[in-house]
């Protein structure tokens, strides 16, 4: 077999995850039990979870957890048809079994023959997603991270809940050739919500990163403590349009579904999405903005794979470049375009990150600038009502504040908005310095999608109703 | 539908009337997975023991022992998104002076539970040193040596999942054969269906000597048909049905001819929706009639997930949020959450219930009860833990439960995950006349109906928004036009304190519901039983104006 080793950390001999030397003899097992000609591929996906999760100033529970999951796929000899089953079991019985389920579902599902069966080829040499920091972290040091904010919290009166879960994980791909593919990964997070026992205030913090060092527990409760206490006994204000200082969690929040975007098909095949231009009635072909100014010349959106902050699984070692000083210059091509053209580059990957340039205005600056205006924590379920203008409606949460003349005033009720990103980045102001948002994996099978996302101030932003909730 | 699935149907038409007489050997589906455990319970009982009796040795004041075997299919439009998956896991909770400690794993082996028991004690031990909480379990009946199997007519994945997906596919044939015989046409996107089959088999364990098997399963997905009505108005319209809804019922759903006669409801009603003018929103206050669809997820949200008590307490603060019922001792009976017409029942006992089992994941024979009588606020969904803090009875009413994983893999999730409480089935209260959606109409003078429209409260559960579906303006009693882009803005107390009335209890539907909970996320099914209702008063705006 030919090992590649995607990342450097090919020498963890680990029990909370597989080696590749046992995913291997798995695989010959397989092999082995295989009826008949045709292909046999496997992807192994082994994680480990430890996390710690308290409320009310109360440590609830410590977990530790382990999984395993690996996929049985098998071809026809013609390779025209392919079936696959998803596993976890590896005694003899059940490998056996596995591939007779794989087998018995072969002709079910065609085979792209035009397509190699890995759907992605994985990862990219020296990406920044492993972190012996975060594997070797211990449950002591989360639960003093865990200790210190309650104590602090319940000094003060005020109730603390969190959540700190460190991730790793190990995929191993075996392909029809018996290459293998092998890439370790780590994610770690920490968020913690701070609360006025009568509710009355919440403020909320949290970070994501692959290293467990790049995250700072004591500032992430501190900002927390502090915007908590700085929400209390908010007071009402009237709905409309508003200038907003939107943090970075806060503009994640709203971009996301823009970020997603873009993929080419979506233009030139289903005259959707938010990038759709209109139709050439003589070509008669659809038209996508390609080439035009989408939003605010400041804002460049890209992902860099060898950006230490932006490490993902993405097989593709080239730079992304999807707007560039506001100018809409690449989409994705999917998997018929790729192979149509005979290319990867610009392949939709959805495993990728995403950076959005900022400036280097500081929030402190911003709110100094701002005559009348809003600084705002970030969103809840914010949901797009319509894919072409990317209109979409949500709530505020953990921290609304009015400021006026240069300065915050006052505590103010969370509010509904309903606005749209690409009418808040065609209104900026001010823009930040790029900072890491939190976005954590959110189960075993959840992709590494780090964002580095600015600070912004943009004018008008709508807010259509008011929200008692805090 | 593509032509792949277009051959097999065509091969299999023949079959379809018959059910699935004469269906060969090759057809019948069953797990792959051949573990040893599977053939001798005394190994099974040998690892729950193993473990538990490891985690006493360990320290733990008490614990308990979850182990899983999922099997689980999905099948799509789409052959690219089918899934088969099996899965076994085995969980651990150690508690030692009122902290958790939970390990978790794939492998059912004895070395590995005994480690697992060990290291679930090891971190309930380190959290207790940093706090200690107080929580002493009412004694249960403990379930002694039972096994439980749910039964049904037709077994999920008793048969192989193609066809099901090739029955799913004919369903789909039948509908645009019915649209074309009244002159409308299939819209290809966003028709379409997922179909899920998940089976599992829990065995649980705990120190005070419980013991369990009981296996289970949960049916259901989604299907959405739409209309293009290409010969006449050129309108087209999409609905995501409720015909998929997840239930705890076997396959026979799929196969029944109800399930046929549903979908030509749903086309004659798209029929009736393309007739309609278009009119936009005139933002206002207006009687409003919800039918169930719309009602499910009202009451979903704002009463069950409202009245969970471990989000009452602030578990969920950091995640989902908390719940506008925030101090239960000043609340549990005299909150006022709705007028007289507002009575709602809990249960994880009604057959076919998605959130319906024989005992919750800590071994407790659920309990029926009352969630809100006549307005008031009279319980909460709880478990042994939360329970401990109620001021008059303690005792768990079974609502402890392992949920499911999010993303992708079906037969993911059970013991992996550490339980908590998750919101029963619930059951409302209409009247014992047999008004239906269209006999409710009928009464209404100059107001607004809403069919499927979804509801997104905040974190508290208590203002949201009811936006997508349909919706239609009401005068003198018929449906009159169709309004485009309106949406409800509610707050929970207000909204629950303006019904006018409610319908029959013989014309409720059960929607099965699922909701994503917790750190790390799970997901949870359960079902409620509603009337539709007619509220006053309900705020209508348009949801596409900014401010």
């Amino acid at each position: 077999m030919i090992q590649k080793a995607v990342n450097q950390q090919t020498g963890i001999q680990d029990p909370r995850l597989i080696s590749v030397d046992r995913a291997a003899q798995v695989y010959e097992k397989l092999k082995n039990f295989s009826n008949g000609d045709g292909e046999i591929v496997t992807r192994f996906t082994a994680t480990w979870n430890s996390s710690l999760r308290w409320s009310r100033n109360h440590v609830n529970m410590g977990s530790d957890r382990r999984s395993l999951w690996f996929s049985v796929v098998r071809t026809t000899a013609d390779k025209k048809g392919m079936g696959g089953v998803v596993t976890n079991q590896l005694d003899d019985d059940s490998l056996q079994g596995a591939v007779k389920a794989a087998e018995r579902r072969m002709g079910w599902t065609l085979r792209r023959e035009d397509l190699p069966y890995a759907d992605h080829v994985m990862g990219v040499v020296d990406s920044k997603i492993w972190s012996d920091h975060t594997f070797n972290s211990t449950v002591e040091a989360r639960g003093r991270v865990a200790q210190l904010i309650s104590e602090k919290s319940a000094e003060h009166g005020m109730f603390a809940a969190g959540f700190i879960e460190v991730h790793a994980g190990h995929i191993v791909e075996i392909d029809a050739k018996e290459n293998i593919s092998s890439i370790f990964m780590t994610q770690s997070q920490c968020s913690i919500t701070v609360r006025n026992p009568k509710g009355a205030g919440s403020g909320w913090a949290g970070v994501s990163s692959y290293d467990w060092e790049a995250i700072n527990p004591d500032a992430i409760a501190k900002v927390a403590f502090d915007k908590c206490i700085a929400s209390s006994s908010p007071v009402r204000i009237e709905p409309g349009r508003y200038t907003v200082i939107m943090e970075p969690q806060a503009v994640y929040g709203c971009i996301r579904d823009l970020l997603h975007s873009f993929s080419r098909r979506r233009p030139e095949d289903n005259k959707a999405g938010p990038f759709y231009l209109g139709t050439d009635q003589a070509l008669g072909i659809n038209k996508s903005k390609l080439g035009l100014q989408v939003i605010d010349n400041r804002i460049t959106i890209s992902h860099d794979p060898y950006d230490p902050l932006l490490g993902t699984l993405n097989a593709s070692p080239e730079k992304r470049v999807w707007i560039e000083n506001g100018i809409l210059v690449s989409l994705d091509l999917d998997r018929d375009r790729v192979i149509s053209r005979q290319t990867v580059e610009g392949y939709d990957d959805e495993r990728r990150g995403f950076h959005v340039s900022g400036g280097d205005t500081s929030i402190e600056e911003m709110i100094a600038s701002t005559k009348r205006g809003l600084l705002m924590t970030r969103f809840h379920n914010w949901n797009t009502i319509d894919f072409t203008s990317l209109l979409a409606t949500g709530v505020t949460r953990d921290g609304l504040w009015l400021i006026e003349n240069g300065a915050i005033t006052k505590a103010v009720n969370n509010m509904r908005s309903t606005d749209s990103p690409l009418f808040m980045l065609n209104q900026v102001e001010q823009l930040g310095v790029p900072v890491p948002i939190f976005n954590p994996v959110h189960s075993s099978f959840s992709y590494l999608t780090p964002c580095i996302v600015p600070p912004i101030k943009s004018r008008d932003f709508s807010f259509t109703s008011l929200v008692d909730a805090v | 539908m593509n032509m792949f699935s277009r051959r097999k149907l065509i091969k299999s038409t023949a079959l379809a009337g018959i059910g699935l007489a004469g269906v060969g050997e090759r057809l019948r589906g069953s797990s792959f997975s051949h573990s040893a455990f599977f053939k001798d319970e005394s190994k099974v009982r040998l690892l729950v023991n193993t473990i538990l009796d490891s985690t006493i040795s360990a320290g733990a004041n008490y614990a308990d022992v979850r182990l899983t075997h999922n099997y689980a299919s999905r099948v799509t439009s789409s052959m690219y998104k089918d899934n088969l998956s099996e899965a076994m896991t085995v969980g651990v909770r150690s508690l030692v002076n009122g902290c958790w400690g939970f390990v978790s794993s794939t492998v059912w082996d004895n070395a590995e539970g005994a480690r697992m028991g060990i290291e679930s004690v090891k971190q309930a031990k380190l959290i207790a040193a940093i706090n200690r909480r107080d929580i002493a379990f009412e004694p249960i009946p403990l379930v002694k040596d039972q096994t439980f199997n749910l039964e049904s007519e037709i077994a999920p994945l008793s048969i192989d999942p193609e066809e099901v997906k090739i029955h799913c596919d004919a369903l789909l044939v039948y509908a645009e054969n019915y649209m074309r015989s009244n002159r409308v046409m299939m819209d290809p996107v966003p028709t379409g269906f997922s179909f899920d089959q998940i089976r599992q088999e829990v065995t649980f364990g705990s120190t005070d000597g419980a013991y369990l098997t009981q296996s289970n399963f949960i049916t259901g997905g989604q299907l959405t048909l739409g209309l293009n009505d290409v010969f006449k108005s050129g309108r087209k319209v999409a609905v995501s049905t409720d015909i998929f809804t997840y239930s705890r019922t076997g396959l026979e759903r799929l196969f029944s001819p109800q399930i046929r006669e549903s979908i030509k409801q749903v086309i004659d009603e798209m029929i009736l929706d393309v007739t309609l003018d278009r009119k936009p929103v005139d933002v206002g206050r207006y009687t409003v009639l919800m039918d169930q669809s719309s009602m499910s997820r009202l009451v979903g949200q704002s009463i069950g997930m409202a009245t969970e008590h471990d989000r009452i307490m602030g578990s969920e603060a950091n995640a989902g949020g908390t719940s506008y019922i925030n101090d239960l001792d000043e609340m549990l009976g005299s909150l006022r959450i709705g007028n007289d017409l507002l009575n709602i029942s809990a249960n994880r006992t009604e057959p076919g219930g998605a959130a319906t089992v024989k005992w919750d994941d800590e071994g407790v024979s659920p309990k029926d009860f009352t969630l809100v009588k006549d307005g008031i606020l009279t319980g909460v969904s709880t478990s042994r833990e939360w329970a401990t803090h109620l001021n008059n009875d303690k005792s768990s009413n079974g609502c402890l439960s392992m949920g499911f994983e999010p993303d992708s893999v079906l037969g993911g999730g059970g013991a992996i995950n550490p339980p908590m409480v998750q919101v029963p089935n619930l059951v409302m209260d209409g009247n014992d006349s047999n008004n239906d959606f269209d006999a409710m109409i009928r009464d209404i003078d100059n107001g607004i109906a809403f069919k499927g429209v979804n509801f997104d409260m905040d974190f508290q559960q208590l203002n949201g928004l009811g936006s997508g579906g349909h919706v239609y303006e009401v005068r003198s009693g018929k449906i009159v036009s169709k309004i485009v882009n309106a949406a409800a803005l509610v707050r929970a107390p207000e909204l629950w304190n303006s019904m006018i009335s409610t319908g029959g209890d013989s014309q409720r539907e059960r929607i099965g519901l699922v909701i994503s909970k917790g750190e790390p996320s799970q997901r949870f099914f359960h079902s409620v039983t509603v009337p539709c209702v007619t509220f006053k008063d309900v705020a209508i705006i348009d949801i596409t104006k900014r401010a």
